[in-house]
C-alpha cells in the first residue's frame, strides 16, 4: 500500500522530480562514464607510454572522484529536502489520517529509493553508451587507429558507481526521515499558509557592505596578479580568504543594494512590476545568499579548471612542432664548474668523471663513441651535428647590467644573477642551422650573436640588443652581427627552453675553456615512424637504463635523450588527460551548480504562487507577471555567472602569465569553446526553469 | 525613504484630492441603451444614478449531467453609481460565487454581466485582466496584500501595473493613505500592521485606480469587532468622501448595517431587497436583522 502510494507520489508529481531525476542521471552517468576509462585498456593498443598515462588518468579520476561525491551527494540531499518541503501539506494530510510518522518516513524511504533505483539504471545505461563514445574520443586524442565496433564494460565502475550512489541514497534517506520526524503537525497543515518571516536588513547598511565587498574582491585580485600564482605563500592565502569573503559579501548585500540603487530612482521603481520583483529579490536573501555564493564559487572552479586546462593542453600541442624539428636529441650535462677538454680530470671528486678519460680517448665527439657502441647508426641517422656550451663567468645578471636592460622582478628576473650564462662556437651553431637547413652565419672575428627561444625571458635579450651592440665576454668587446635575437631550436623538447646563449668566433674557445653542457641534435635518414623504434631499441641495448649525475652512472656520450616522437606522445597524452580531468570536474560542478540554482528557483515559485495569483486577481496580464518571473529567475541565474566569470578571467589571467613559459598561449579559442558549451547547458537547466516555474504559477490563478 | 512632513502631506493631500474630483468627473456616464431591465425584479434606481454593474439573469452551474448544483440561479440587480450595496446570505447561498463571477475571476454559466456598460462575460483573458486592473477594486478577508512590500508599495502598486507616473502615484497615494488615516503606516511592512490597518491598505490599494466599482468579500471577517467598525466607517467615507461605488458581500448584519441597500441571497437566487433610505443605522441593522431571522426560521421550517 505504501508503495503504491509512494509509486503514484512520484509520478505526479514527475515534475517535480523531473529536475532532480535528470541531475541524478547524469551524475550517475558521467560518473560511471570517466570512472570506467581504465577498462579502455583492455580494448584500445595503447603504446607503453600511453599505457602509462592512461594509469596516471585512471588513478586521478578515482581520486577526483570522491571530491566529485562529495559535491554530488550535497546537490542531491539539498534536492531531496526541497522535494519534501514542497510536499508538507500532503504529510500533514496523512498524519491527521492517523498515519504513524513511522508509515510517512516509510512512504519517503520507498520513494527515495525509487528515485534512486530509477536514476541509477537509467544513469548506468546512459553510462555505458557514453563510455563508448569516449573510446572513440580516447582513439582519436592517442591518434590509436580504430578499425571494428568495440564494445567496453566496466565492471569495477559499476560497482563503484552502486557503492558511491549507494552511500549517497542512503544519507538522504536519514536526512529525509529525520527532517520528517521533526515536522509539527500544525506546520505542515498551515505550510502553505504560512509566509517565511521576513528579516529585514537596513538598506543603508547593505550599500555600505556593497561596497566593502567589491573593495575585498578588487584587493583580492590585486594580490592574486601580484603574486602571479608562481608561490603559494601568505599572499596567495590573503588573496583567497578575501576573494570568498568579498563573494559571500556581494551576494548578502546585493540585493538590498540593487533596491535601494533602484528606488532612488523612482520613476524606474514605480514602473510595472519593477518594485515587486526587487523586493521578491531582497526577501528572499537571507536564506539564499550562502547557497548562491558556494554556487559562484564552484562555477569559478568549473570554469577556471576546465579553461585553464583546456588552455594547458593546447599550448603543449600548439607550439610542439616547433620545438620538436629536431628528430632526437641527446644530450649530457657536467657534472662539475671544471671540465674542460685538456685530457686532465678534474680531481677529487670521486667516481665523478670516470667516464672522462674515454671521452678524452674520444675527443669529446659523442658521435664517435656512438657509432662505436651501434654499428647500424648510419642506417638510422641522416645527419647529426653536436655543439658544446661554454661557461664564461658571466651570469645572465651580468649580460642585463652591460645592456642597462631593466630586469622585471619576477621568478625569473630573481633568478638570473644565479643562471650562469654560456657561450657555443660560431662553427657549431651553423651545424645546427644546416641540419634545419637554414643559412649559415659568419661572424668574423669580433662579432657575436644572441639566442634565446624561452618565452618569458627573450625581452631581456632583445633589449639588449637594441640599446647596445657591444658585448665585453671572454675579456674581449665584441659587437653585435645582428640586432635581431635568434630563436632557432637548440633541441628537441615539449618547451622552448633556450634561455640564453652568446655565439661567439671560435678563436674565443680553447679546450681549456670549461665546459657546461653537450648537445646532440640528430635527423632519421627515413620517416620517423619507421626509423625511431630500431634507432630506439639499438640506443638502449647499447646503453641501457636512465642516467644522473651521480657517482659511477653514465654521463658520457650522453645522459638523457628525447625524440620529437616521444614528445608528441607525451603532449597527446597530457592533453588527453588534462582535457578528461577538466571535463570531468567541470560538467560536474556546472550540472550542480545549475541544479542547485534551478531546485532554488522552483521552491520559491511554489512559495510565490499565491503572490502572483494576487497580481492577477489585481488585473497584472499575464505578459507582466511572466516577465517578472524571467527577470527574478535569470537574476539568480545570472549573478552568480558573471562573478564566477570575473574571478575566473582575473585567475586565468595569470594561469595564462604562468603558462606562457611553456609557449604562446591562446587562451581565447578554448576560453570560448568552454564558455559556450557550458553556457548552452547553463541555458537550458535556465529555460527549464523558467517554464516549470511559469506552469507552476499560471496552474492556479484565475481564469 | 517615503518621509513626508506634515505640511507636505496635506499639500499633497489636497493636490490628490483635486485630483480624485476631477477624474471622479472625468468618469463618463454609462449607456444604458440597450439594456433591459428584467420584468418581475424590484430595481432601485436611484434618481438621476447610472448603474455601474448590470447583471442580467446570470447563472452558474457546477457539476455535469446527472450532479448539477445551481449556485446562481437567474440573478439580475443593478448597481448605480455612488451606490454602497451589501449582498448578504447564508453560507452556500451563492453570494460569493456572485462575486466571483462579478470580479472575473469565475465565468457564469449564462446570462451577462455588465460593468460600466461593458459585457464581461465575453471578454478574452488579457482583456479580463485589464478589466480587473481598470475598472475594479479588490478587498478580501484575508487582506491580500503582498508581504514584501511596505504598505506604500502596496497600494502604489495598484497603480504602477497601469503605468501610471511615478510623480501622480506619490500624490495619489499620499491622499488616499490621508482619507484612509494609515499615512503613519505607509513606511511598515504588512507583518508590522494589525488586522484592521492591513485592510484599510486593501482598501486603499482597491480604492486608488479609481475603478468603476469595489468588490470587498466579507471584509470585516477576520477583525475584531473595534477595527470592523473602523473599517466600515472608513468604506462609509470612500462612498460619501470619494464617491466609490461599493459591493460588499457579507454575512454580518453588523457590516450590512452601514450600506444604503441590502440584496438578500437564498439558494441562488435573490430573496429579497432592503433599502436604507433615510432610516438610521439602527433602524436599518434592525429591519436587516428581521430578514436575516426570517431566512434562519424558513430553514428551520424546511429542516
Amino acid at each position: 500500500m505504501y508503495f503504491k502510494l509512494a509509486l503514484g507520489n512520484v509520478r505526479k508529481s514527475f515534475r517535480d522530480y523531473g529536475i532532480y531525476f535528470i541531475t541524478l542521471l547524469f551524475g550517475v552517468c558521467v560518473f560511471y562514464a570517466f570512472n570506467s576509462i581504465a577498462s579502455q585498456q583492455a580494448v584500445l593498443q595503447f603504446s607503453e607510454s600511453q599505457n602509462r598515462i592512461i594509469e596516471l588518468l585512471a588513478g586521478l579520476i578515482d581520486g577526483t572522484s570522491v571530491f566529485i561525491a562529495i559535491i554530488l551527494g550535497f546537490l542531491i540531499v539539498y534536492a531531496s529536502r526541497y522535494l519534501i518541503r514542497r510536499r508538507k501539506k500532503e504529510f500533514g494530510t496523512y498524519l491527521t489520517l492517523g498515519m504513524p510518522v513511522g508509515k510517512v518516513s516509510r512512504i519517503v524511504v520507498y520513494e527515495t529509493l525509487l528515485v534512486g533505483v530509477a536514476s541509477l539504471l537509467v544513469g548506468l545505461a546512459l553510462g555505458i553508451a557514453i563510455s563508448q563514445a569516449l573510446l572513440y574520443v580516447t582513439a582519436a586524442l592517442f591518434t590509436i587507429q580504430v578499425d571494428a565496433l568495440m564494445f567496453v564494460f566496466s565492471y569495477e565502475a559499476m560497482i563503484k558507481t552502486i557503492i558511491y550512489f549507494g552511500v549517497i541514497f542512503f544519507i538522504t534517506l536519514v536526512f529525509n526521515v529525520f527532517s520528517i520526524s521533526r515536522y509539527k503537525l500544525i506546520d505542515l497543515i498551515n505550510a502553505d499558509r504560512k509566509n517565511e518571516s521576513i528579516k529585514l536588513r537596513s538598506l543603508p547598511l547593505s550599500v555600505v557592505l556593497f561596497i566593502i565587498s567589491l573593495a575585498l574582491i578588487g584587493t583580492a585580485y590585486y594580490l592574486l596578479i601580484d603574486n602571479g600564482l608562481v608561490t603559494f605563500d601568505s599572499q596567495f592565502a590573503t588573496s583567497t580568504v578575501l576573494v570568498c569573503v568579498g563573494t559571500l559579501l556581494f551576494f548578502y548585500s546585493l540585493s538590498g543594494f540593487l533596491l535601494r540603487a533602484v528606488q532612488s530612482n523612482r520613476k524606474l521603481y514605480f514602473r510595472g512590476l519593477n518594485m515587486f520583483v526587487l523586493r521578491q529579490l531582497n526577501s528572499k536573501i537571507n536564506t539564499t545568499f550562502i547557497s548562491i555564493t558556494l554556487v559562484s564559487m564552484a562555477l569559478f572552479l568549473a570554469i577556471t579548471s576546465t579553461c585553464g586546462g583546456t588552455a594547458l593542453a593546447n599550448a603543449f600541442t600548439q607550439n610542439l612542432a616547433a620545438n620538436t624539428q629536431y628528430d632526437a636529441t641527446l644530450s649530457l650535462t657536467l657534472p662539475g664548474q671544471n671540465v674542460d677538454r685538456t685530457g686532465q680530470a678534474p680531481k677529487d671528486e670521486g667516481n665523478r668523471y670516470s667516464w672522462y678519460p674515454q671521452a678524452a680517448a674520444d675527443n669529446f665527439d659523442m658521435l664517435t663513441t656512438l657509432k662505436r657502441s651501434i654499428p647500424e647508426w648510419d642506417t638510422y641517422v641522416s645527419n647529426a651535428a653536436q655543439m658544446n656550451s661554454y661557461q664564461t663567468g658571466m651570469t645572465m645578471k651580468d649580460l642585463a647590467d652591460q645592456g642597462q636592460v631593466t630586469v622585471k622582478d619576477d621568478i625569473y628576473g630573481q633568478s638570473m644573477d644565479q643562471a650562469s650564462l654560456n657561450a657555443i662556437t660560431v662553427s657549431e651553431f651553423n651545424k645546427q642551422r644546416t641540419l634545419l637547413g637554414l643559412e649559415p652565419v659568419d661572424l668574423g672575428s669580433d662579432k657575436f650573436l644572441l639566442w634565446c627561444n624561452f618565452e618569458e625571458i627573450k625581452y631581456v635579450y632583445e633589449q639588449f640588443l637594441a640599446k647596445s651592440n657591444t658585448l665585453n665576454i671572454f675579456d674581449t668587446t665584441l659587437t653585435a652581427a645582428s640586432n635581431t635575437l635568434e630563436t632557432m631550436p637548440d633541441r628537441t623538447s615539449s618547451i622552448a627552453g633556450n634561455t640564453g646563449i652568446v655565439v661567439v668566433p671560435d678563436h674565443l674557445i680553447n679546450e681549456k675553456t670549461p665546459l657546461a653542457s653537450m648537445t646532440l641534435n640528430l635527423m632519421y635518414s627515413g620517416e620517423r615512424a619507421d626509423v625511431e623504434p630500431k634507432f630506439e631499441s639499438a640506443l638502449y641495448a647499447a646503453f641501457p637504463g636512465p642516467s644522473s649525475i651521480s657517482d659511477n652512472a653514465r654521463i658520457w656520450p650522453f645522459m638523457t635523450s628525447t625524440t620529437a616522437m616521444q614528445m608528441e606522445e607525451q603532449a597527446s597524452g597530457l592533453t588527453a588527460l588534462i582535457a578528461y580531468l577538466a571535463v570531468y570536474i567541470g560538467f560536474i560542478l556546472l550540472v550542480t551548480c545549475a541544479a542547485i540554482l534551478a531546485l532554488q528557483q522552483l521552491s520559491e515559485a511554489a512559495d510565490n504562487v499565491s503572490r502572483y495569483h494576487l497580481l492577477e486577481e489585481i488585473g497584472v496580464e499575464r505578459k507582466m507577471t511572466s516577465k517578472a518571473v524571467l527577470v527574478q529567475i535569470a537574476i539568480y541565474f545570472l549573478f552568480p555567472l558573471i562573478v564566477a566569470f570575473c574571478h575566473s578571467l582575473v585567475a586565468l589571467n595569470v594561469v595564462v602569465k604562468v603558462v606562457s613559459m611553456y609557449g604562446y598561449l591562446d587562451i581565447a579559442l578554448p576560453l570560448l569553446m568552454t564558455v559556450g558549451a557550458f553556457l548552452v547547458l547553463y541555458l537550458a537547466y535556465f529555460l527549464f526553469t523558467f517554464f516549470a516555474s511559469r506552469t507552476m504559477l499560471n496552474q492556479k490563478a484565475v481564469v | 525613504m517615503y518621509e513626508l512632513n506634515a505640511l507636505e502631506a496635506k499639500s499633497l493631500f489636497q493636490k490628490g484630492k483635486k485630483m480624485t474630483e476631477m477624474l471622479i468627473d472625468k468618469i463618463e456616464p454609462v449607456t444604458t441603451a440597450g439594456l433591459q431591465q428584467t420584468p418581475g425584479i424590484e430595481t432601485y434606481v436611484p434618481a438621476g444614478g447610472q448603474p455601474v454593474l448590470h447583471c442580467e439573469n446570470i447563472e452558474k452551474v457546477y457539476g455535469s449531467r446527472g450532479n448539477i448544483t445551481r449556485a446562481l440561479d437567474g440573478i439580475s440587480f443593478n448597481v448605480n453609481k455612488g451606490e454602497y450595496v451589501a449582498i448578504m446570505g447564508a453560507s452556500g447561498s451563492g453570494k460569493t460565487t456572485l462575486l466571483n463571477c462579478i470580479s472575473s475571476i469565475d465565468r457564469v454559466t449564462s446570462g451577462h454581466i455588465y460593468v460600466a456598460g461593458r459585457d464581461i462575460t465575453n471578454l478574452r483573458s488579457k482583456q479580463l485582466s485589464q478589466f480587473r486592473r481598470d475598472d475594479l477594486g479588490f478587498i478580501f478577508q484575508d487582506s491580500n496584500i503582498l508581504d514584501t512590500l511596505t504598505a506604500y508599495e502596496n497600494i502604489a502598486l495598484a497603480l504602477t501595473i497601469k503605468k501610471v507616473p511615478h510623480r501622480e502615484i506619490e500624490m495619489r497615494v499620499a491622499a488616499v493613505a490621508e482619507h484612509l488615516s494609515i499615512t503613519d503606516t505607509l513606511k511598515k511592512f504588512p507583518y508590522q500592521l494589525s488586522g484592521g490597518q492591513k485592510q484599510r491598505v486593501a482598501a486603499a490599494r482597491a480604492i486608488i485606480t479609481n475603478p468603476s466599482l469595489v468588490l470587498a468579500d466579507e471584509p470585516t471577517g477576520a477583525l475584531d469587532s473595534k477595527s470592523a467598525k473602523m473599517l466600515l466607517e472608513s468604506f462609509d467615507m470612500l462612498n460619501k468622501n470619494l464617491l466609490a461605488t461599493i459591493l460588499m458581500v457579507t454575512h454580518d448584519s453588523f457590516a450590512a448595517s452601514y450600506t444604503k441597500r441590502v440584496i438578500f441571497i437564498q439558494d441562488g437566487k435573490i430573496f429579497t431587497e432592503l433599502v436604507r433610505g433615510d432610516q438610521s443605522r439602527k433602524e436599518f441593522f434592525n429591519r436587516i436583522i428581521e430578514v436575516v431571522s426570517f431566512l434562519g426560521g424558513e430553514n428551520n421550517d424546511v429542516l
